[in-house]
């Protein structure tokens, strides 16, 4: 696919990239090594899509307003959502692992909430001290705030769709990171297991397959090499001692946390 | 899809090192507005997360650049406050992420000047008082006492925690302001619980009982609010008698005794009670 994507570009567009591609293949950032495989290995995108986004990379690369790697980030971000909307039956549950800073954050800066971030990262522990069920007031400002930003992924169990993914993962910072593959994460992070349900008013819709448009320069996204697949897969990282499996995920809009359900699970 | 070897992680903030303050400035504004690429845990995670967990293993002289680029960017900020709202909240939660709390005064002059703050989107003006509040700024009074009667409706709250600082009779005086929302009153609770927790029993019950008096006053969601904590938190505190201490003078040398005869050491000399009283025999010198 992407061969048939780059092909398809002019003859100056076409050189920017593979001269871009190969230069990160060349350096010394393993990083950026890796989003170069992830662009070739990409198959969840439609071949018009590919071309539109290789096209503006390319724009960005000979425009050289930017570095190469700003230049592919500021390309991904106008070709979001553009893989395959997932068909139903929609799995009915799915997941989130937020490092709790970052959910405060979010929650903070959500319109409807006058709480600090420090406030609400402590409504948070509170939560999580109590048993994990928030009281009426707490999972009303979970439900009015928002739940992520910009593109929201989200991970699923597909043996039981019904259920949180978290349910099937244990509860550990370790083994969320393992199977989410988050290989950024330190061990000292406290993530916040969310779990939200695909139906209903506020729910997300479409749930989109992920592809490198949504990953951008996140290099711990993994293609699926299953063209047909209608979600993503993470690649666990190694050493994996419990074995965890690869976990389905999609991608959707920013929504509110309407559709939380509880408890709400740390992981530390 | 199969695991594989974990690939080095990535090359973090080390790209700063050596680079003019400058250069370090210029990446740190496209770093927070997002546009270059930072080394995040969740793909959506917001960009002043990276750079906060990973600047503590840089060198203490680039450290000190990355401070003074965030102080440089805030100052710009304050001179000129039009910009991108989410760029402004990651500034903003970078300072206070630092502990940058010299920057106190800058957006404590900011946020006093009417007329500047009431021409800025809700959220830069939320990101201003959040950021002064979560690095607890000691801010006078009477410039919350201002806030609280300036803010919009949405963000009257805000100036109720400020005044908190200041004490719960200045905070509670404002209640009776406060729109009658539920997500203000949810809010209000919240504050209301964890400052709780900040004060001893005693203090809890001395806010309870003047809560009370500010109940009628309220508008009813947040009278709901105020209500539902008072009824957790008790307003009279149980005085307790201080613990009695049974102790024989008899029953200690007897026992110090038993225990100089068990480890055969010199034998133990009782002492009259007030023996700690008496003066020692100073040895003479010779």
């Amino acid at each position: 696919m992407f061969t048939a994507a780059l092909n398809s570009l002019t003859a100056d567009h076409k050189t920017a990239v593979e001269t871009q591609l190969s230069a990160w293949d060349a350096g010394t950032c393993p990083k950026w090594r890796r989003v170069a495989v992830n662009i070739r290995e990409e198959v969840a995108l439609q071949p018009r899509d590919f071309t539109a986004l290789l096209t503006d990379f390319a724009t960005e690369l000979v425009s050289a307003a930017v570095s190469p790697e700003s230049g592919w980030v500021k390309a991904c971000r106008q070709n979001q959502f553009r893989g395959a909307a997932m068909p139903p039956p929609l799995p009915t549950h799915l997941g989130r692992a937020v490092p709790i800073g970052n959910y405060a954050a979010i929650i903070s800066d959500s319109p409807s909430v006058t709480l600090t971030p420090d406030v609400c990262e402590q409504m948070l522990r509170d939560i999580h001290l109590a048993g994990g069920t928030p009281t009426p007031r707490e999972a009303r400002i979970l439900q009015q705030a928002r739940l992520g930003r910009y593109v929201m992924w989200a991970a699923f169990d597909a043996t039981h769709p019904n259920q949180s993914p978290f349910d099937y993962i244990p509860r550990t910072t370790d083994a969320v990171r393992t199977a989410l593959g988050l290989g950024e994460c330190r061990e000292t992070v406290t993530f916040i297991l969310m779990t939200y349900q695909s139906t209903g008013t506020g729910a997300p819709d479409p749930l989109h397959r992920p592809t490198i448009g949504e990953a951008a320069n996140y290099c711990w996204y993994r293609p699926n090499p299953d063209a047909a697949a209608h979600h993503g897969l993470t690649e666990p990282l190694s050493p994996n001692p419990l074995g965890l499996a690869p976990v389905p995920e999609v991608v959707h809009r920013e929504i509110n946390g309407d559709t939380l359900t509880f408890p709400l699970y740390l992981a530390v | 899809m199969s695991a594989s070897a974990p690939e080095p992680v990535d090359l973090g903030l080390k790209h700063l090192e050596g680079q003019s303050f400058e250069a370090v400035t210029t990446w740190l504004e496209s770093a927070l507005r997002a546009q270059v690429p930072l080394p995040t845990i969740v793909p959506d995670e917001m960009p002043e997360a990276p750079i906060l967990r990973l600047e503590r293993g840089l060198s203490e002289i680039t450290r000190q650049d990355l401070r003074n680029a965030c102080r440089t960017l805030v100052r710009r900020y304050v001179r000129q406050p039009q910009d991108d709202d989410a760029y402004i909240g990651a500034l903003l939660r970078l300072a206070k992420g630092l502990n940058l709390t010299d920057l106190v005064t800058d957006l404590h002059t900011l946020a006093a000047n009417h007329a500047v703050l009431s021409a800025l989107s809700q959220s830069q003006v939320k990101s201003i008082l959040f950021t002064l509040l979560d690095l607890r700024a000691s801010l006078p009074l009477a410039f919350w006492k201002s806030l609280a009667a300036s803010l919009p409706d949405a963000l009257s709250l805000i100036a109720f925690s400020g005044l908190l600082r200041h004490g719960y009779e200045p905070a509670l005086q404002v209640l009776h302001a406060l729109p009658d929302k539920q997500t203000i009153a949810d809010s209000l609770y919240i504050i209301l619980k964890q400052h709780a927790k900040l004060l001893n029993p005693t203090e809890v019950a001395k806010m309870t009982a003047v809560a009370r008096q500010f109940l009628s006053s309220c508008k009813p969601q947040i009278q709901q609010a105020l209500q539902e904590w008072v009824d957790e938190n008790p307003a009279v505190v149980e005085s307790r008698p201080a613990a009695k201490i049974s102790f024989s003078r008899l029953l200690l040398d007897t026992a110090l005794a038993a225990y100089a005869t068990k480890i055969g050491g010199q034998p133990y000399n009782l002492r009259p009670v007030s023996a700690r009283l008496v003066p020692q025999t100073l040895p003479c010198a010779a």
